[in-house]
């Protein structure tokens, strides 16, 4: 398959692009996401190619994108939405969680929402406690929504094309950090990647690791600095957060008896407490050979001071010493 | 069928033993409750009780042996029964360990705070109770392992899944060479010899799977073992070592290292002298001092003799030079107006010794109040940790109290919670514990202070070495009638001199002092008791 370098921020214009090509139901609304080119720089030239009927500029409610994207799936187009930050999905949240996560089931199959909501999330760009939340525990929590957050340009694209392809109200999280992150992206146009399913990003023996968005390369990082030591990580990124693919997790803990998650939003009700519930009640739990370590965001709002903002998420330090902690070193 | 002897487990933290002796001798017959041998742990000496009815048909250990926990030294069983290999895998098989102590231990465990007695039988089915990771609960499972006989390495003792593995490997390797040592005795038995050469042969400690019979159906005769010396002179001169028993191994390692075997202890049967006797005494360098330094002159010549320590003074002294390195001490000393404390304590002895059936003793009223004091300057009742101070919300008294076998400390925990009359129903039951020989070691362990009181011995200041875990130790005179002025009158009063002496990485002078006075205050003011 032929790849091209490119960053997370194009392999999602990419995604846009191609899906708008393939399928003319295909829109994008957002504030700023015509002329602008999204806050982000995500849909820089999408309103020259596609024109205004299909890249809609809209007034600042998001709750009003939501619902105008709802109505549009019910109806039969395949609406992209961009929230300039995850954040303001508090906003949408009635349109969001009362109405398209519901209508699927309350319609018996009858109607459907194809919709994706793209969320800017996670913190490091020192934009304060407004505007740099990772809310997905949030949104995990409500039956009918899947969430999907693409941590490598590859993943980005692949992941958005079959979101966009899926009949489902999908939020689709992408880190602010990653966005000028560069990857070898597929350029084929049928290249997606398939959801609900988690993967295991690197092989290893001693300890099982799972995270994901932005974290997930500090954890590499982590198991970088091990492999020199003789310890050895297995890396799981679930992709999917909801409905989350267990199987290769359980498998892997099976295999290492060691698990830690790592994520950046606040430790309390986050996903690893989910995660580590789900080991203890699968049969991975006799394997277990020391207790599950999570390591989430500190439960404080992202402070604006860069230094205390960096010192509120997990550290490459903090995953090394629990590393080093589950093994009894 | 055989029923193994164990060294027990006596207490949470033990994990290894010394067997000290048999109490019958191996072929005769016990009863079940009937003490059956005698061990040591780091802190007691104690009689091991018969778990069945039987004779001890094989035993499988020497005196002095330092073994681990839940190792078998032995068999109770039928007369004449031997211990086949397929009933002794069986009983592995089985888990059909049987524990030979029947008397109540001590044991904590993370759900139950409040320490109750269990029997040790109780303990078994308590398999849950072990800390040990899932991953090790399973391996155990399905290899039908006990986790209470695997120390686990991980945080807190936790029992993970390698020393399940490690101990399974050291049980199978166990198992073989227990089986091994079955197969020898059956051939041992099996052997034909005369009367005469089994004496010469258990006389010179030869094996006599070496030795080629000559007499009728193979029997070894008298001229067999004989020859057999004759060929190896290191059997020869047995007796000729001024009375020692010793090996002729060990007689031999002595010799070549200029060890005089005087000065060994033998741990073998009878105090015979053994390769491992020797090698202990080689490894004891200030016994090669010793011998260099009194090189020819017998000890009674000089008027003076040596008498081995017993392992209780032995892991005391150590004990002490632990202490003594370990902390930087200082020490404070006043003197205490006793007049009002008196009073106190005969005021409630009667209602105390009604309540509790108890004598109170003034050391009851000096616990009581130490352990109030302790609680207003907590640093006292804490402890110096490479991590920082280690602050208890309990207070664990030890009391010192001196044996002719040594000193021994039991604890009273939670002291602070304690009424007056329950300290000295406590301190009464512990000091009857020690004198018979009968605590726990559980009870002598945990201490966060101690409290050493020689005032019934007309002593009237000394210093003490802190104890233990310790960072404070307060020795306590005798209250004796002085000169005292009150007031500017001079009057007798009855006067207690007490000394505290502590860890000075923690406690400071102006902590002590503090200490000091204010337990002078709640001695001299008993009204502010409530």
């Amino acid at each position: 398959m032929s790849t091209e370098t490119m960053t997370y921020r194009d392999a999602i214009k990419l995604a846009i692009a191609e899906e708008m090509r393939r399928d003319d139901n295909v829109v994008l609304l957002g504030e700023d996401v015509g002329e602008y080119g999204g806050a982000f720089g995500a849909s820089v030239g999408l309103l020259e190619e596609f024109g205004e009927k299909r890249i809609k500029d809209t007034p600042i409610s998001e709750s009003a994108i939501v619902g105008t994207a709802t109505g549009a799936a019910l109806a039969g187009m395949r609406p992209i939405c961009e929230l300039m930050f995850m954040d303001f999905v508090t906003i949408a949240m009635d349109q969001l969680v009362n109405q398209a996560a519901k209508l699927r089931y309350m319609f018996g199959g009858k109607a459907k929402v194809p919709m994706v909501l793209r969320l800017p999330g996670g913190s490091g760009t020192g934009a304060a406690a407004q505007h740099s939340q990772s809310l997905e525990a949030w949104l995990c929590h409500v039956p009918g929504l899947m969430v999907v957050y693409a941590s490598t340009p590859a993943e980005a694209k692949g992941l958005l094309k079959s979101a966009i392809r899926n009949d489902n109200p999908i939020c689709f999280i992408e880190h602010k950090l990653l966005y000028k992150t560069e990857g070898e992206v597929p350029v084929d146009e049928e290249y997606t990647i398939e959801l609900k399913k988690s993967f295991v990003k690197k092989e290893g023996t001693d300890v099982t690791i799972v995270s994901y968005g932005a974290m997930l390369h500090k954890v590499e990082e982590a198991a970088k600095y091990f492999e020199g030591a003789g310890i050895s990580l297995e890396i799981i990124d679930p992709v999917t957060l909801y409905p989350m693919d267990m199987e290769p997790i359980i498998e892997s803990v099976k295999k290492t008896g060691r698990l830690i998650i790592v994520h950046e939003a606040a430790k309390t009700g986050g996903l690893g407490g989910e995660i580590s519930a789900r080991i203890a009640e699968s049969e991975a739990f006799d394997y277990l050979d020391a207790p599950i370590i999570r390591l989430g965001g500190l439960d404080v709002p992202i402070p604006y001071n860069r230094n205390l903002e960096k010192a509120v998420v997990p550290s490459e330090e903090a995953i090394k010493e629990a590393v080093l902690k589950v093994l009894n070193r | 069928m055989a029923t193994e002897i164990i060294i027990p487990k006596l207490g949470m933290d033990m994990e290894q033993g010394i067997f000290e002796k048999w109490l019958i001798a191996e072929g005769e017959y016990i009863k079940k409750g009937e003490p059956l041998f005698e061990m040591v742990t780091d802190k007691v000496n104690m009689e091991v009780e018969a778990e069945t009815d039987g004779y001890l048909i094989y035993t499988n250990v020497e005196e002095g042996e330092i073994l681990p926990v839940f190792t078998v030294i032995g068999y109770l069983g039928k007369q004449g029964e031997s211990i086949p290999e397929e009933e002794s895998l069986t009983d592995e098989n089985e888990k059909d360990i049987s524990f030979q102590l029947q008397q109540p231990i001590r044991r904590e465990t993370e759900e139950i705070k409040e320490e109750t007695y269990v029997s040790v039988d109780a303990v078994v089915s308590l398999n849950d109770k072990v800390r040990a990771t899932p991953a090790a609960r399973k391996m155990a499972r399905d290899t039908n392992t006990d986790l209470h006989f695997i120390t686990g390495s991980g945080p807190s003792g936790r029992v993970q899944l390698n020393d399940v593995k490690t101990y399974i490997i050291y049980a199978e390797k166990k198992k073989e060479i227990n089986k091994q040592q079955i197969e020898e005795k059956n051939t041992l038995e099996d052997i034909l010899i005369t009367p005469p050469a089994k004496k010469l042969v258990e006389a010179r400690n030869i094996s006599i799977l070496e030795i080629i019979g000559t007499g009728p159906e193979g029997r070894i005769t008298y001229n067999d073992v004989s020859g057999y010396i004759n060929e190896h002179p290191e059997y020869k001169e047995q007796k000729e070592h001024d009375g020692v028993r010793i090996s002729p191994l060990a007689y031999r390692m002595a010799t070549e290292n200029n060890i005089d075997i005087h000065l060994i202890k033998g741990s073998g049967s009878k105090g015979k002298i053994v390769k491992k006797d020797v090698i202990n005494a080689m490894e004891n360098s200030e016994l090669n001092a010793f011998k260099e330094k009194i090189p020819e002159v017998s000890d009674k010549q000089k008027g003076s003799r040596t008498v081995q320590m017993t392992h209780r003074q032995k892991i005391i002294a150590k004990r002490m030079i632990e202490s003594v390195e370990d902390h930087p001490t200082v020490t404070f000393t006043t003197e205490i107006d006793m007049t009002n404390a008196i009073s106190l304590r005969q005021k409630l002895r009667d209602s105390i010794s009604y309540e509790y059936n108890v004598k109170m003793t003034y050391t009851d009223v000096i616990l009581y109040n130490t352990a109030r004091v302790l609680k207003e300057i907590p640093v006292i009742n804490g402890k110096y940790t490479d991590q920082g101070i280690l602050y208890h919300d309990y207070v664990n008294m030890g009391l010192a109290i001196g044996m002719e076998a040594g000193l021994i400390v039991p604890v009273i925990k939670k002291i602070d919670t304690m009424s007056l009359g329950e300290i000295a129903k406590n301190r009464q039951q512990v000091v009857q514990d020690v004198k018979e020989n009968n605590i726990m070691v559980d009870s002598l362990t945990g201490s966060t202070f101690t409290v050493s009181n020689l005032g019934m011995y007309d002593i009237t200041n000394f210093n003490s070495i802190i104890n233990g875990d310790d960072s404070a130790i307060l020795s306590v005179g005798a209250i004796k009638e002085r000169p005292w002025v009150v007031d500017s009158v001079l009057m007798v009063r009855p006067v207690m001199t007490v000394s505290i002496t502590v860890d000075h990485r923690i406690i400071d002078g102006l902590q002590s002092a503090k200490f000091l006075s204010r337990l002078k205050e709640l001695l001299e003011n008993p009204e502010i008791v409530e």
